[in-house]
């Protein structure tokens, strides 16, 4: 009995002491240069790793386990650039494929009901430039993503057949540069001095950045590649935190809460906001809950399954009531956020195998569903406002 | 489209299978194409039905 629970506790007992060991032999070779008299930096090295050691055996199990992973992961056999859903089984397979179809949706409805995007329909003066804009629009969005494949498999092949398989002492400079802040690793592993595919560790946002080095480009390029990124993410930013602070000081404060405030006020309420929203934007990023492509698919999803049946449903269809619109957007957004924070976070065990960057699929038709249906329970919209909606769809009717 | 890839890609388009290419870039100019037109039509039917403004 006694020599059963030891050797059940065996793997935690060897790890204490080895934790134990590796901490006390850390500290002794701190102690030694300390005797030494080593130079300040070099203590100060030593005792970054020391505190970078695992405290516990749990804690060192559980780094362990994670190498482990990470190691098999990067010695795993690359599966073909133009595979569809790869994995291991037909199941595997299945599920990646559901995923992708979901993660498509959601991010198509997404799109449609992001309110910083819609914000910019109201700059084109009339419907038919609505139009045209839209169509230029797309077709200079469409030029980028026409190219990021093509960038996408030129990155693949340069570092297949001309990195991989090079002597590890003369590679390029960009490796060396790259490494300098952390975002390339190399470790010859085997130690025969030529770079394996495992050997190479590419942060996955520097793919993007170092392209154009690795294709012999200036650094200049790489430079410019990053200021568009920069460009982008701010004028993002800046139509979200407008977009919200608008809403919230015009509509919630001005139109609600205090309709004679005078503009002064109203601008000043406007400004507060805007830098509360960012701050608050500011402190959940730097949480870092998941990797970036994951956060703005999560937004997708959000916005998709709030806004989206509501928008939809209150243009095409007069039937639907206020109540409607409210219980939809908010049925909508629970259930997504159900989904996400759930799937996410408390690791339940997600329906039909569905990521939680896809949780606008559940919330989506949820959102029509509540929609619809409180809409029909609660009495039909007055004249006036259905004269309205029919209004909006052409302008010109009642006039002529 | 992106459902039946992986039988797309039997076939092979400008060099790459045809299901990897249709989701790189393919559907994309659909995409564009189809905007363009939905554009130009409605305008059109706007005009025609006199409910075009200005």
């Amino acid at each position: 009995m006694a020599t059963d629970t030891f050797v059940r506790n065996l793997p935690k007992i060897y790890g204490t002491y080895t934790v134990g060991f590796a901490v006390f032999i850390v500290a002794l070779a701190i102690a030694e240069l300390r005797a030494k008299g080593a130079p300040e930096a070099e203590v100060q090295k030593a005792e970054a790793a020391l505190a970078a050691l695992p405290k516990t055996a749990e804690a060192a199990a559980e780094q362990w386990k994670k190498d482990l992973a990470a190691a098999t992961g990067k010695a795993a056999r690359p599966s073909p650039h133009a595979q569809p859903f790869p994995g291991k089984d037909d199941q595997a397979r299945d599920t990646a494929r559901r995923n992708f179809l979901a993660l498509v949706f959601c991010l198509m409805i997404g799109t449609a009901a992001l309110p910083h995007i819609l914000m910019r329909y109201y700059t084109t003066p009339s419907v038919r430039e609505a139009r045209n804009s839209v169509g230029w629009s797309l077709f200079f969005i469409f030029l980028l993503y026409f190219s990021a494949p093509a960038y996408a498999v030129f990155a693949k092949y340069e570092v297949f057949t001309h990195v991989v398989g090079s002597a590890i002492a003369d590679l390029p400079g960009w490796v060396a540069s790259w490494a300098k802040v952390g975002l390339v690793k190399i470790d010859d592993i085997n130690g025969d001095g030529i770079l394996q595919l495992a050997e190479l560790t590419l942060n996955p946002d520097v793919i993007v950045l170092a392209t154009p080095e690795i294709a012999g480009l200036p650094y200049v390029i790489a430079g410019l590649v990053a200021a568009g990124g920069l460009a982008a993410a701010l004028s993002t930013a800046d139509g979200l935190l407008l977009t919200i602070a608008n809403a919230l000081s015009h509509d919630l404060y001005y139109k609600m809460l205090d309709p004679n405030a005078p503009t002064s006020r109203r601008l000043w309420v406007s400004k507060i906001l805007l830098l509360v929203v960012a701050m608050i934007a500011a402190y959940v990023a730097s949480l870092k809950p998941d990797t970036i492509l994951s956060m703005v698919a999560w937004a997708f999803s959000i916005a998709g399954s709030a806004f989206f049946p509501a928008l939809v449903l209150d243009i095409f269809w007069k039937r639907a009531t206020t109540a409607g619109a409210v219980v939809g957007m908010l049925v909508g957004l629970g259930v997504t956020l159900y989904y996400l924070v759930n799937v996410k976070f408390y690791g339940i065990t997600p329906w039909y195998g569905i990521k939680d960057i896809s949780a606008g699929v559940f919330g989506i038709p949820a959102g029509f569903l509540t929609t619809v249906l409180v809409s029909l329970v609660t009495p039909r919209p007055s004249e006036e406002v259905q004269a309205l909606v029919e209004n909006v769809r052409y302008p010109r009717l009642e006039t002529a | 489209m992106a459902y039946f890839a992986p039988e797309l890609n039997h076939v092979q388009f400008l060099g790459f299978p045809f299901g990897f290419y249709m989701s790189a870039q393919g559907s994309l100019v659909i995409y564009v194409l189809i905007i363009a037109f939905y554009a130009w039509r409605m305008n059109r039917l706007d005009r025609t039905y006199g409910v075009h403004e200005e």
